[in-house]
Parts: C-alpha cells; structure tokens; sequence
C-alpha cells in the first residue's frame, strides 16, 4: 500500500501521547488491543495500511518505533492491554535506563550513540513498507530524550532518507507554570532549530493553550496527561483522516501539506478544533452546521496554541486546511466560505492567493461521538513565531546570565564552545523574521538580495 | 275514318245508342242487350283500360308501320289524310280518335267481328308535371344533398299516371328503337335499382369518374323534367354506393387491419343495403301481377332514405380516411364522433368501435406482452432495428405520432410506449422471463374492456386509471431488477470512483506508476504495459476490496493518437458496462472518458505540484549550502505556492460544487424514479452538470484552453525545477569533490588551472541560475495574466458556480480584477 507512515514516539511525553494515538488509530479501525481486527470491522472503507501493517490475514501492526533512554513509560505501555500490539522489535529502551536528565545536549548524543540500533529498526520498518512517504515523530521540545535524541534523529533522518516527509508533533511547554527542567529554554531552541531544518512539517501541540483549554472549555481544573493527550490524540488522528479514509483528494501527505506550506521553512501548523469535550461534557451539544465549524475553528480560544493577541500586528493566515467530519452537506461548503469572506472572519497574506481549504473526510464507523459534526483546523499563521520570539526571549535571558550550561559542556558538542547554541538562536531568529516578512507585500522578493 | 257523327245528336249515349241500333241492324232485342253491354264496359273499364297511348306521335308511327305493311299507296294516301285532319280543327280529340282507329285495325287483324264498342273515353290530356328542381349536375356531396333536401321541400302531390304499362324486367330486355322513345317508370325505376348496385342500365350511363349515374342523352329526351329530377335524386344513392364499394374494393388488399375493419363495416352497411335493394326489386316485380300499390320512383327515394343517409356520413368518413390508415384512420373517425348532427355520431360510432377493435388488441398485445403485430405499420408504437442490444431501450421502439389515435394523448402514449418498452427490456435484455406482478388482473381487464373503452368519455378515465396502473407496475419491475439485480447503485459508485477519479489513493497510486509510462511518446506505449500497472495500482490500493466484477470491467484505453502526443494525451480508463445496466450507461461512455481526461488532467497537476513541493524541499535541505540557490529557490517556492493554491481550489471546485452536487441530486432523482427513463434522464443531467463544471461544455470552450494554459505554465514551471535541480545537484556532486580533493591534496592547495577552472564553474553555474530566474520570473507574470484573465472570464460567465469559482480563487483578493 502507497503512502506509508511509519511513526517515531520519543521519550516521555512521545510515548505518551503515541499511546494515545495508537489506542485511538485501533478504535477507529477497529482493531483490539491485540492488533486482531474486529469482527465487525469490514473492509474497504478506511486504509489501516497507513498505520499499520498485516502480519496475517486479521492481525494488525503498527509501524510504530517506541525510543525512549528510561523505562518507565515505555514499560507503562507494555504492561497495558495494548502490550501485544506493537511489535517488541520495535520498542527500544536505553541500556543504561538512566534517560536524558532532561538535558538535550545529553539526549542528543546517546541518540548520537545509540544510533546504529536505532536506524537498525527504522530502516527494518522502512523496507517492509511497499512505498514510504514518510515519518511522523511524536516528542516534546522542552525535555531532554524527545529534544535531544529527537533533534539528532531528524538530522539523520533528513540524511539517510532524503526524499522522505518528515512530519513531527512537537509538545512545546506549558508557559503557564514554572517548569522543573530549568534549561528548557536551552532544551527548546536547540531542538527548534533542527525542527527548523530538518523536519518538513511540525504541528505544534501546545501545551500552554492545551492546559488553557482544559481549564476554560471544558472546566478541568487540573487536567491530567491523560486528559490532556486525549485532546492530542484527537487533533493527531483527525490531521490524518484524509489519509486513512481515502477520497477525491488529500489522499497523501504531500498533497495535504503542499497547500498548507508556501516554502520550506515556514512549516510550522497550528491547529484548532471544535467542538471542544470530554467524556463527561457530552451535554453541550449545540447546532453544528458547516458553517458553525468553521467560524469557530477561527476563534483563537480554540486553538491549540497560544499565541500573542497583538491586535496591532500584521500576522495573518497563509493557509487553512479545515477538515470537517460528520454529516455535513457539500453545498454548504461554499456558503460557509463565503460568509466568512463577507464578514472577513480571517485575515490571509498579502502577497500570495490564500483562503480556506476545506476537506469533508470521513468518519470512522466504530465511533459514537456526541456531534453531528465535528472541525480541525490545520494552519499556517505567521503568529506562530510569537512562539518563536518567547523561546528566543527566555533563552536570551537565561543566556545572558550564562546559567546552567555546565550540563551542557559536559557533553561532546559543547565541550569547546557554545557555537551550537548561537547558531540555533540565528536559525530561530532568522525563523521569526521569516515569518514576520511573510506578513508583508514584499515577501515575494524576499531574500532577492 | 269516316264515321263522322251525325249533325243533329252529339250526346254521347244517343250515339251509343244509335251505334247500337245501327250495329243490330234495327233488332230492338238485340240493341237493347248491346247497349247494355257497352254502358256497363264504357262504366267500368276506366281503371282498366288497357294500351292506351299517350302520345300522338307513337300512335302515328305504330299507323305508319301497318298501313305499310299492307302497301305503299295505302300509307301515302294515310300521310295525306293525317296532314289535312292536323290543318282543320274539326276533329278535337284527333289522338284518341287515331288510337281508336288503330286499335280497330289491330282488332281487324285478330277478326273480331263484334268489336266495334271498344273505348270511347275521352283521355286527359298529358298531365305535366309541376315540379321544377334545379338538379346541378355533378357527384358532388352538395348535389346529393340539395336532392335529397329538394325530396324533402317538394314532396309533391303522387303523380300518379294513368297507365303504367311495364314490360316485363329482364336484363336482357331487347331495347328497340320504340323503347327509347317511350320510357316507362317501371323501366326507369328498373335501371334505377341497377344504378343503385352500381350496374349500368338501358337509359343510365355511368359518368367519367365511374361513380356517378347520368341518364343516357338520347333517353333523356324522353323524360319528363320530373322524372329526370327523380332519377337524378336517386343516382345519387348510386354514387355513394359507388363510392363506398370503390373504397372498399381499393383498400381490401392492402389496407391494413384496422383499414380492413372499416371496410368491413362499410360491407356490413352496403349489404344491409342489398338487402334494401333486394326489398325493391321484389316490389317492383310483385306490382306486375297483384293488384297492390305500385312502386315508383318516389316510393324508392323513400326506401332508400334511411341508407342514404347513413351513405352519406359513410361516404364523407371513406373520403377522409382515404389515403390513411393506422391510428391516423382512427383519428380522422374519431373526428365525426364530436359531430352535431345525430346521425353523423351513430355511424362514426360504429365505424370508429369497429375501426378501434384490432387497435384495442394490438394495444393489448402490446401492453400485456410488449409484442408488435403489425405488418401494415397502422399502431402508434413502432419497432425499428437496432444494432446493440444497449440500444434496445432508446431507439428500438417510437411513438409513430402519426398513428396516436386523438383520443390518445401524447402523455399516455409515451406511458404506453413505456410499458411496452420496459416488458421487451425485461423479456429481451433482463432476460427476466418471470411473470410480471399484476398480470392477471391486468389479462382479466383487458378481456372484461372492449374497444368503446379507449374514446368513450367515461370509460376512458378508467382506461387511464389502468393504463397508468400497468405503466408504474412494470415501470417499478424494471426499476426493481436494475437496482437489485444488476446492480445500479454499485455501478454509478463504481463509475464514480474510476473514472470520476473518486477512488483518490487508487487514482493517485496509479498516476505515481504510469509517470514513467506516459511521459513516453503515445506509440511506444503497449496495452499490457499499462493493463499490468493498472493490476498494481489495484492491488495495493482499496481497490482491492471492491468486487471482482466491478475490477474486471476496469481496464485502460488509449484514443487515437498522432504524431507528437505523450502517453498523458491519450491514456483513459475504461469502465465496461454491458448487460441491462448498459443501456444507461453504454451511450454515455464518450461523455466519462471526456470527464476523465478533464479531471485526470487536473489530478496529474496536482500530483506533478505536489512532487514540486517535494523536491523543492529536498533541495532546500541537500543544497542549504548553496546561497546563490536560495532567491531563484524562493521565486519558484511562491510561483509552486500560487500554482498550487489555483490547482487545489480548482479541484474543491470540481469535488464540492460539481460533483458532489450533481450527485447529490442524481441520487434524489435516482431514488424517486418511477421509470428507467427517469434514471437516464437523471444520470444525463449529472453528466451535463458535471461537464458544464469541469468546462467541457460549449460555452466554456475559452476557459478550458485558458485553463489548459495555466495547466502548461504548470509543466513548464516543472522542468525549470527539474534542470535546477540537475544543475545543482551537479554543482554540489563537484563541489564537493573539490573541497575533498583541496583537503586531501598533498600539496595544501590546488594548481591555477584547476582554480581557474572551478571558477568558470561556478560562473557556469550563477549563468544558469540567474537565466533560470529570468525564465521563472517571466513564467510568474505571464502565468498571473493568464490567471486574472481566466478570473475575468469567469466572473463574467453566466453560470453562478463558475463566478463562485471565480471568488473562491481569488478568495483574498489577491488577483484584482475589477
């Protein structure tokens, strides 16, 4: 089957919301937790091949790679009902078992180290995929194995399969509470760099607005990881709808990311989605026309990240792909953008076509939900660098004060010098004024010397 | 001759009795008893007096002939005398005398010696008929009207003559001089019956147009003006009967049933009418001997009325269904029904229930069992001959619209039409030999309906009532069949996946295989090549789960191709419909290939920008080094970006406003069909919407060239890509071999020539960019004109979708146009 994805989790918080992401992937297609698929589950409707690979005739695999440098996640996931689903080739857990301490320069080279074992697996899953289109890596920026080994499997990733997508879901953290892991503005940056570079395409998962969203929609004081990756998972199996429920278009993940990206570095998508619920707010279950949803998906109160609210600022949208789910009507499609251009719901670049995409994908049958229709957003908006810009600010700050970088001189790449550490701050400042002439009319000539 | 009477005595019985005296020579007995004798023969022989003429001239011929007979003095000397007695005034009743004169002779002959008392009645003079009828000549309707309204005005007093001495009736009855000059109305009335079975007698002549009866010139002399009115009244009985018979013998052979059937009503009437004719002659032939009241001329105007009238209205139907046959016989039939005039509807109704039977079994027939029997071509539902079996349900079977009947409307004989079509589409195509539901009651009321049922108002409502019953009920089996049996639903998805580009991973995947392929010129691609790539695509993609009878109706095809063309200009799929199913799709097979060029055409474009984007971001990675590459990389990134966002809000366009709409509604159609036409005509129109949305339809032809420009725009972008690409990848390959060997070389350093000629490289290379940037840049603008004037074009397109479509690809204003 074309247009294979073979998925990375790394770390804690990678593991984490990849369990999620499978648990959910099983439900969708159904498939139990022991990879066998259900008797009521037929075929024909949904791709399951994007995900996962046939091991006979009923069973199921995910082409899931599970990394991490300490166990205890990893050994969650293996001590769940999900434990037979994945295939113990591919759960590699660090000897030492010690982790990263939370310190990318440390993640990134025991990844540096453990890389021969890893790409052993990654290339293994590769070849039995018919036609790969690509990885999609699950991790957080803030920490030290998703960060560090993270970055350092980007970089060979882009190396070893150069014509391969590379699409990450990258955790940044929460901004809201003040962190135990004191160098993650270091952490951070270094990891945004390589995102930069070496990743095509980075959702980025909030967790800043994620908690915000836990507390002011759906009114959980104090979400739990679960709680919070549920809301994860969802935006994470809803991104790849298109590619699961084949239809006319945005059967790939090229041609779902063509549209979204103008060039190269301007990868990063945020996403929105409506409506907003959990299992125990099943209640709030208002009109939902086409329309509804995408109006709603433009409210910044349900985005998934927190960005500045400058209202003075230019940023706008360069690229919306909306994909609706439900019982939705296609001759409501138009209607809803027009209304949305009459009203100037949203603001799009100056310098290019832009508007709003919209994709009606299928749902999965084996899942009950509470709406009639449901909406993600996927976004290209040049206020994503505000995200950018609080990085740089925070690690200017701990910077300046030259703080806790003895962690970091310890290991190989910053033994001598902190190069590495400027030449990321270059590459996200250069990110960010990007991004900000990408606001602008001349953007087209941008860079003509 | 010379018995002149006395001078003193003119009172007729004095002379009686002096003839009596003088006959018994003075014997008183003997005067008396003759005397006796003669007044009681003179009282009561009036009625009965025989052979008395009537006309001067004949009793002179008849004189003429005896005297000459005997000699030729004697008949000189009769010329003489008769000339004198004409000059005096004399003798006032010089005919009855000469006929008396006559008759004594002829009594002389036979040796009567007592015959002397013979009549001595004075006889009227001739009586004239008063009756003056302007009768027209001619065999025109007017003509037998104005007589037979003139029979009505002028009934006139009986003329009844004094004598009506007829010969004995043969056909063979000598006719001799004297009979011409002399015509009785037993002769007259004689011809007359012969006229009236269209045979020509002594004193009438057929006319020209051998229908109607003239009297024969030299006759007609002889006839009084009344007795010419008379006959002309009745040889117009004649005509018509003619007529009819003309009709009926003209069209006995070739007429057709439903002509046949108004000829043999016409023959029911024209036999009904001998009989008539055989009542008269009968008549005619009785008068001869008994002692009854004779027939005459007037008498059989009277007998003949009531089929005279009949005649007339049959005569006038004949002459309108002349030339006509079928259903259009039936129509100009049933155009008399509506008639004011009493008759006139009694006779159409007969002919029209008689001319309706063999219509009513053929439309039976055909309802019931879907079977034409109809060699004559007369039923309003024809078969013609078809060269496929798709073909069957749109041109095998046609209203002739010049045989609906007129009590049929054009509504029910499409029903009619249709139920027919779909029994022989069953029969023939479904090769569904079962019984169709409601037969039964349908059989029992056909058999318990006549004919009547189809014009008479009131059962006509119940023949709609059931007609309309059968239509639905066979209507809905075919329905029934295509949807369960054959499989229509699956079918318009299977099309709709394949050849609508539905199935996208499918599509997609075997767009990726056949790059190679296509991008080959046309003649050196091969169908097992293709077929095999076709096989592949299937087998890793959902296809794989549709059913094997739809797998194998899809197959590729190529179209026609000439010199120059690449595979993309004449690769198809191709989905194969055969069956029942076929009928509605066979004929729009043209119309889905010409779909799935246009939209294979859009997806290969979007399939040729995503691989762009692709590259594009390979490159950006592998050559992040090359700084020069970055501007001309940009340039291209925002062209890619404008191309894409054109080409994907292009496709939403096609998926959302075309398709899914149209489809939307073909469904709604599809599954509120009460009949397969209602499918076809469903279908069709989502074919036309879906033409008319992806611009292959008339109007959009500038569109679809300007579109199929920006199309071009899109592959040229692609090759300079490409050539950069190759460019680049060269430059960094050499590069860094370079570096490596400037690094590796023992002697720290390069030689001049080898700076010199990496140098000329690199200017090389910077050459290519910057021209590869002035190509790009030009590309830009033209592709931006070419743009806004298709943006024109489509806002001012009188389709609402395309203005929508027009907004949508401009949706931030970023092409003005005003």
């Amino acid at each position: 089957m074309p247009c294979e994805m073979i998925t990375l989790q790394l770390g804690q918080c990678g593991n984490q919301i990849g369990f999620e992401f499978w648990k959910r992937l099983c439900a969708e297609h159904g498939i139990n937790p022991e990879g066998i698929l259900e008797d009521f589950a037929t075929e024909g409707i949904d791709r399951k091949d994007v995900f996962f690979y046939q091991a006979d005739d009923e069973h199921y695999i995910p082409r899931a790679v599970l990394l991490d440098l300490e166990p205890r996640v990893i050994n969650t996931i293996l001590n769940s009902p999900y434990s037979k689903l994945y295939n113990q080739e591919n759960v590699f857990l660090s000897k030492n078992g010690g982790g990263a301490g939370n310190n990318w320069a440390s993640g990134y080279s025991q990844g540096e180290k453990l890389n021969e074992e890893i790409f052993d697996i990654i290339d293994r899953e590769a070849d039995g995929s018919d036609s790969l289109e690509g990885f999609v890596l699950c991790h957080s920026i803030a920490g030290g194995t998703g960060s560090g080994m993270g970055s350092n499997i980007l970089e060979k990733l882009s190396d070893r399969f150069p014509k391969k997508l590379v699409q990450t879901y990258s955790v940044f953290p929460n901004l809201d509470e003040i962190s135990d892991v004191v160098v993650q503005p270091y952490n951070s940056l270094l990891t945004l760099k390589r995102l930069t570079e070496s990743a095509d395409s980075v959702v980025v998962l909030d967790n800043t607005a994620l908690n915000r969203i836990a507390a002011d929609r759906l009114k959980i004081q104090n979400p739990t990881f679960t709680q919070i990756n549920s809301l994860v998972s969802t935006i994470m199996s809803v991104s790849t709808t298109t590619l699961r429920y084949p239809s006319y278009m945005n059967n790939d993940l090229m041609g779902l990311l063509a549209p979204l990206i103008p060039t190269p570095r301007l990868h990063y998508l945020m996403t929105g989605y409506t409506p907003l619920s959990t299992d125990t707010d099943e209640v709030n279950v208002r009109k939902t026309t086409v329309l509804d949803v995408m109006r709603r998906l433009l409210q910044p109160k349900n985005m998934m990240v927190s960005t500045s609210q400058d209202r003075n600022s230019q940023h706008c949208f360069i690229s919306i792909l909306n994909i609706i789910q439900g019982e939705v009507d296609p001759t409501q499609v138009h209607k809803s953008l027009q209304r949305i251009r009459e009203r100037k719901l949203a603001q799009f670049i100056p310098w290019g076509p832009a508007s709003i995409q919209v994709a009606l994908s299928r749902k999965s049958p084996y899942i009950q939900t509470a709406h009639r229709v449901s909406g993600l957003m996927l976004a290209n908006h040049t206020n994503i660098s505000s995200l950018f810009d609080r990085a740089l600010v925070q690690y200017d700050k701990l910077r300046k004060r030259e703080a806790f970088l003895d962690q970091f001189r310890k290991e190989e790449m910053f033994k001598d010098n902190l190069d590495e550490l400027d030449s990321s701050r270059e590459v996200v400042q250069d990110l960010v004024d990007e991004y900000t002439a990408a606001t602008k009319e001349d953007y087209c000539t941008w860079g003509q010397n | 001759m010379n018995s002149s009477s006395g001078p003193e005595s003119t009172n007729q019985p004095d002379l009686i009795l002096k003839l009596c005296n003088h006959v018994a020579k003075n014997k008183p007995v003997l005067s008396a008893n003759l005397c006796k004798i003669a007044f009681s023969f003179l009282s009561s022989s009036v009625a009965v007096a025989p052979n008395v003429p009537s006309d001067e001239q004949y009793i002179i011929v008849q004189i003429r002939q005896i005297l000459s007979a005997q000699s030729k003095e004697n008949a000189e000397h009769f010329e003489l005398l008769y000339s004198n007695i004409c000059k005096t005034s004399v003798l006032q009743n010089r005919c009855s005398v000469l006929s008396f004169l006559l008759k004594l002779a002829k009594m002389s002959q036979k040796e009567v010696k007592w015959n002397t008392v013979e009549s001595l009645e004075k006889f009227p003079s001739t009586i004239r008929p008063k009756s003056h009828l302007a009768l027209k000549s001619g065999n025109s309707q007017e003509s037998i009207r104005s007589i037979f309204q003139g029979h009505c005005h002028n009934s006139v007093k009986s003329v009844q003559s004094s004598s009506t001495n007829i010969q004995s009736s043969c056909l063979t009855a000598p006719s001799s001089t004297a009979d011409l000059s002399l015509i009785t109305e037993r002769d007259l009335l004689q011809d007359i019956i012969y006229s009236f079975q269209g045979i020509e007698g002594r004193f009438l002549r057929k006319e020209v147009g051998n229908l109607g009866f003239t009297v024969d010139p030299k006759a007609g002399k002889n006839l009084t003006p009344i007795q010419r009115g008379l006959v002309e009244r009745l040889t117009g009985m004649s005509f018509l009967h003619n007529q009819l018979k003309q009709y009926c013998d003209n069209n006995d052979e070739q007429g057709g049933v439903i002509c046949l059937a108004l000829v043999a009503t016409l023959r029911e009437e024209l036999s009904a009418y001998y009989k008539t004719i055989a009542l008269l002659q009968t008549a005619l032939k009785k008068q001869v001997c008994i002692d009854q009241p004779q027939m005459t001329l007037r008498k059989s105007l009277v007998y003949i009325h009531e089929h005279r009238v009949r005649f007339e209205w049959l005569a006038y139907i004949a002459e309108q269904c002349n030339d006509k046959k079928g259903g259009a016989l039936v129509t100009a039939v049933h155009g008399f029904l509506q008639h004011g005039s009493k008759c006139a509807q009694e006779v159409s109704e007969k002919v029209l229930t008689a001319v309706c039977k063999p219509l009513y079994i053929m439309l039976w027939r055909w309802l019931l069992d879907g079977e034409i029997n109809d060699s004559c071509n007369e039923f309003f539902i024809e078969a013609r001959d078809i060269t496929a079996a798709e073909r069957l349900w749109h041109d095998k079977y046609h209203v002739r619209k010049s045989m609906v009947p007129s009590f049929i409307t054009m509504d029910q004989a499409k029903k009619i039409l249709a139920t027919g079509k779909s029994i022989n589409f069953l029969r023939q195509i479904c090769k569904d030999s079962g019984q169709l539901p409601g037969r039964d009651a349908l059989q029992k009321l056909s058999r318990s309906t006549s004919a009547e049922a189809l014009f008479a108002p009131e059962q006509s409502l119940e023949f709609d009532a059931t007609l309309e019953k059968v239509y639905r009920e066979t209507s809905l089996r075919v329905l029934d069949l295509l949807k369960n049996k054959y499989r229509l639903f699956e079918h318009l998805q299977s099309l709709r996946r394949y050849l609508l580009l539905g199935q996208g991973d499918f599509i997609r995947h075997l767009l990726e295989l056949l790059v190679p392929e296509l991008n080959k010129p046309a003649q050196e691609i091969y169908n097992h090549t293709l077929s095999a790539i076709l096989e592949s695509a299937i087998r890793v993609t959902n296809a794989q789960f549709e059913d094997e009878d739809t797998l194998q109706r899809l197959t590729v095809s190529f179209m026609g191709h000439s010199q120059g063309d690449t595979g993309w200009d004449v690769f198809s799929l191709v989905y194969i419909v055969d069956g029942p199913v076929g009928t509605i799709f066979q004929p729009t097979m043209t119309t889905y290939q010409c779909l799935f060029g246009a939209l294979w055409k859009a997806k290969r474009m979007e399939f040729v920008l995503a691989n762009m984007r692709k590259q594009q971001i390979t490159m950006a990675k592998k050559f992040r080094k090359i700084k020069e590459l970055q501007p001309v990389m940009h340039i291209i990134h925002i062209l890619t970006s404008e191309m894409i966002h054109f080409l994907h809000q292009t496709q939403y366009y096609f998926l959302f406003e075309v398709l899914e709409c149209s489809w939307a509604e073909m469904l709604r159609q599809v599954n509120h069909a009460e009949c397969l036409d209602d499918i076809i005509g469903a279908h069709t129109i989502f074919l036309n919407s879906v033409q008319c949305g992806v611009l292959l339809d008339e109007s959009s032809r500038q569109l679809f060239s300007q579109l199929r420009s920006i199309y071009n725009f899109i592959l040229n972008l692609e090759g300079h890509q490409e050539a950069l690409n190759e460019a680049a990848t060269r430059e960094y390959e050499t590069y860094l071999e370079f570096t490596t060997n400037v690094e590796s070389s023992v002697n720290f350093g390069i030689t001049t020539d080898e700076e010199i000629k990496a140098k000329a490289r690199v200017e090389n290379f910077h050459q290519f960019i910057n021209s590869i940037r002035t190509k790009v840049k030009h590309l830009s603008q033209t592709y931006k004109q070419f743009v806004k004037k298709y943006l024109i074009l489509l806002s001012t397109s009188s389709n609402m979708n395309l203005q929508l479509l027009s907004v949508r690809l401009s949706f931030n204003d970023y092409y003005k146009i005003i």
